[in-house]
């Protein structure tokens, strides 16, 4: 791969993440694998014991994150089952405690494995009391707790399993030698799992998956071949593409953005979405489409123009050695991995290789789905402001805006658009789902969201405010790319000025930070009529408003 | 198997961090706390990958120093 594990790996070594490792194996060779983060790590098998005492290792420092795995095969090592389900029991209600009372600690727990073979043998399958059961039905409350609490995210180790088998996994010598369960390829996968999913939790995976066609998404080449001639089908090598094609699909229903980047000519390419019936994305699934004979570089960057997202968030994938060579060396922060020589190989590369490790995530939102349609009406948006004055433009669009103050059913996209947007934020303050509704019940905070719709549709909720009525400071104003220049940012600073206000606020303190990426967000508190106050060395500046 | 003590030694040393000149063949798990019995079951997992061998368990206590494991490879 070209361009490898840039997101976590290449963090200096001081902001890497404390993590606390605890488990019912000994975990501690994971140590040499686990290069995302700083580590450390419980005692052997005293995760009961750290999770139930207030002044134990977990409660007492502060940690990025803890990473909780049981073995599942492990825990029912006990004489009998059911003793070994109460210990479950006890650990899921000792989990839910942590989680609540800790919510500013990211907690990454592993689900439970049942072992291959129990004495059961086939009747393991039938009973009702029987290991496999007492793990399926612990593994449906982690499920539940993982979306009852807001800081839990979890992992199942089939993942892993199931891709390599157990007996690669498993360590028999080590284990009756050190309660060494795992294998350095177990140790390998499971660091490779938990940084992926520590990455989705905080929002960190890629945004675009950028597509050439020919030998990409579907054999051979459609200039020459045409669009019934190229190599998409239900058997063959044709399937390998079709196949392909229907994970990527998959991605859209989760908020990941298509493009296309391709030479060929753009009539072939839309004969090719009317005519060929085995397509299954279509020409809607793309955001947006460059289909011509400049250079795939350039393209690339009028995609991120376009899009109004950075080339630090495309993945290309482009079977062409030359091109990948070429885009990996002058756009350094797209992602290029190699793509697979055999057809038979590109379905399960695509699943591991770039979507397990580019677009991770941890749960989806409402909002992701609806992305691409928001990003492709967009598009349209953009035509149409092309061809006639703003202030027409803005009116002939029918926005109509709603506030929602303190909403405790939307803290997980109020946390998604901190972690996400980043060039019309002001403040570019970080907060996790837990930080959020930490905000909402406070006397303190406000925290408003707003809800956009026009003539085209709805975005949804695609702009955040939060106010600090003690300090009358506004501490985050931002809003998505996608509604920026449509003049709703002004009403955002007023709602949010109409709150403080109301708890009795008259001098408004505003501040701007700036970023490599808000630029589009400097000089908003100036021409919303705020006087600059002051401006640090490091382009910092302060803002004052006195209400009427 | 064609093994010598350097070869195991580059092993041991990197599983402890510790430098190369540190040891010997004669080196044991009671020259270095370090070579405790985690770090004992770590030097034997890294040896096991690097040579693509199973030390059983019953050996397994038995090859605390460079010369053992040394004289191990070399009989498989």
């Amino acid at each position: 791969m070209t361009v490898e594990n840039k997101t976590l790996a290449n963090q200096s070594e001081t902001s890497l993440p404390k993590v606390l490792v605890l488990s019912n194996v000994n975990m501690a060779p994971i140590k040499s694998a686990l290069k995302w983060a700083l580590p450390t790590f419980g005692e052997f098998n005293d995760y009961l014991q750290v999770l139930s005492e207030e002044g134990s290792l977990a409660y007492n420092e502060s940690w990025d994150a803890i990473v909780i795995h049981l073995d599942g095969e492990t825990l029912f090592e006990k004489k009998s089952v059911d003793d070994a389900a109460a210990e479950g029991e006890m650990y899921i209600s000792l989990l839910e405690k942590f989680c609540e009372e800790r919510p500013s600690c990211t907690v990454l727990a592993s689900l439970l494995t049942a072992p291959a073979i129990t004495a059961m043998t086939f009747a393991e399958s039938t009973i009702d009391h029987s290991t496999s059961a007492h793990i399926e039905r612990l593994n449906q409350e982690l499920r539940a707790l993982s979306n009852q609490v807001t800081n839990l995210a979890l992992l199942n180790p089939q993942m892993i399993t199931l891709q390599h088998g157990t007996k690669q996994l498993l360590n028999p010598n080590f284990w009756y030698a050190g309660r060494i369960r795992y294998s350095n390829l177990m140790f390998k996968e499971l660091s490779r799992a938990y940084r992926l999913l520590y990455l989705g939790y905080q929002s960190r995976a890629k945004k675009v998956l950028v597509l050439d066609l020919d030998n990409t998404l579907w054999g051979g080449v459609l200039g020459e071949e045409g669009p019934l001639g190229v190599k998409l089908s239900e058997d063959g090598v044709g399937k390998c593409f079709r196949d392909l094609q229907r994970l990527i699909a998959q991605l859209t229903t989760r908020g990941v953005l298509l493009a296309i980047n391709s030479k060929n000519n753009i009539s072939d390419v839309e004969e090719m979405f009317s005519k060929n019936s085995m397509m299954l994305l279509t020409q809607s699934d793309f955001a947006a489409i460059k289909a011509n004979w400049q250079d795939k570089v350039q393209n690339l960057r009028e995609l991120s123009e376009d899009l109004s997202l950075g080339l630090d968030s495309f993945v290309f994938l482009d079977d062409n050695p030359v091109e990948r060579q070429l885009v990996a060396e002058n756009l350094p922060e797209v992602i290029v991995p190699t793509f697979p020589t055999r057809p038979e190989e590109i379905p399960q590369w695509f699943l591991d290789q770039v979507v397990l490790e580019y677009f991770p995530v941890y749960r989806v939102t409402a909002e992701d789905r609806k992305k691409t349609e928001q990003y492709s009406r967009n598009s349209q948006r953009e035509s149409l402001k092309r061809n006639i004055d703003r202030e027409a433009f803005l009116k002939s669009l029918n926005i109509e805006v709603k506030y929602i103050v303190d909403s405790s059913e939307l803290v997980n996209r109020a946390s998604q658009m901190t972690q996400k947007t980043n060039q019309f934020n002001m403040t570019t303050k970080r907060y996790t789902p837990a930080q959020i509704a930490e905000f909402i019940a406070s006397d303190s905070h406000r925290v408003i969201l707003l809800d956009y719709r026009d003539r085209f549709g709805e975005e949804g909720i695609t702009g955040l405010a939060i106010v600090n009525c003690d300090s009358a400071e506004i501490d985050s104003l931002l809003l998505s790319c996608r509604i920026i220049g449509r003049g709703v940012e002004e009403g955002l600073l007023r709602k949010a000025e109409e709150l403080l206000a109301a708890s009795g606020q008259r001098e408004i303190k505003a501040e701007f930070i700036p970023t490599q990426k808000n630029t589009p967000a400097r000089g908003f508190y100036s021409r919303a009529g705020y006087n600059l106050l002051q401006e640090g060395e490091d382009g910092r500046q302060l803002y004052q408003s006195v209400l009427e | 198997m064609n093994v010598t003590k350097h070869d195991v030694i580059a092993v041991v040393s990197d599983v402890l961090s510790l430098p190369t000149e540190s040891f010997s063949a004669a080196s044991s798990s009671e020259d270095f706390p370090e070579w405790d019995s985690l770090g004992h079951l770590r030097i034997c997992m890294a040896i096991e990958e690097a040579y693509g061998v199973k030390i059983e368990l019953e050996q397994m206590g038995e090859l605390t120093s460079v010369e053992c494991l040394v004289g191990f490879l070399q009989c498989v």
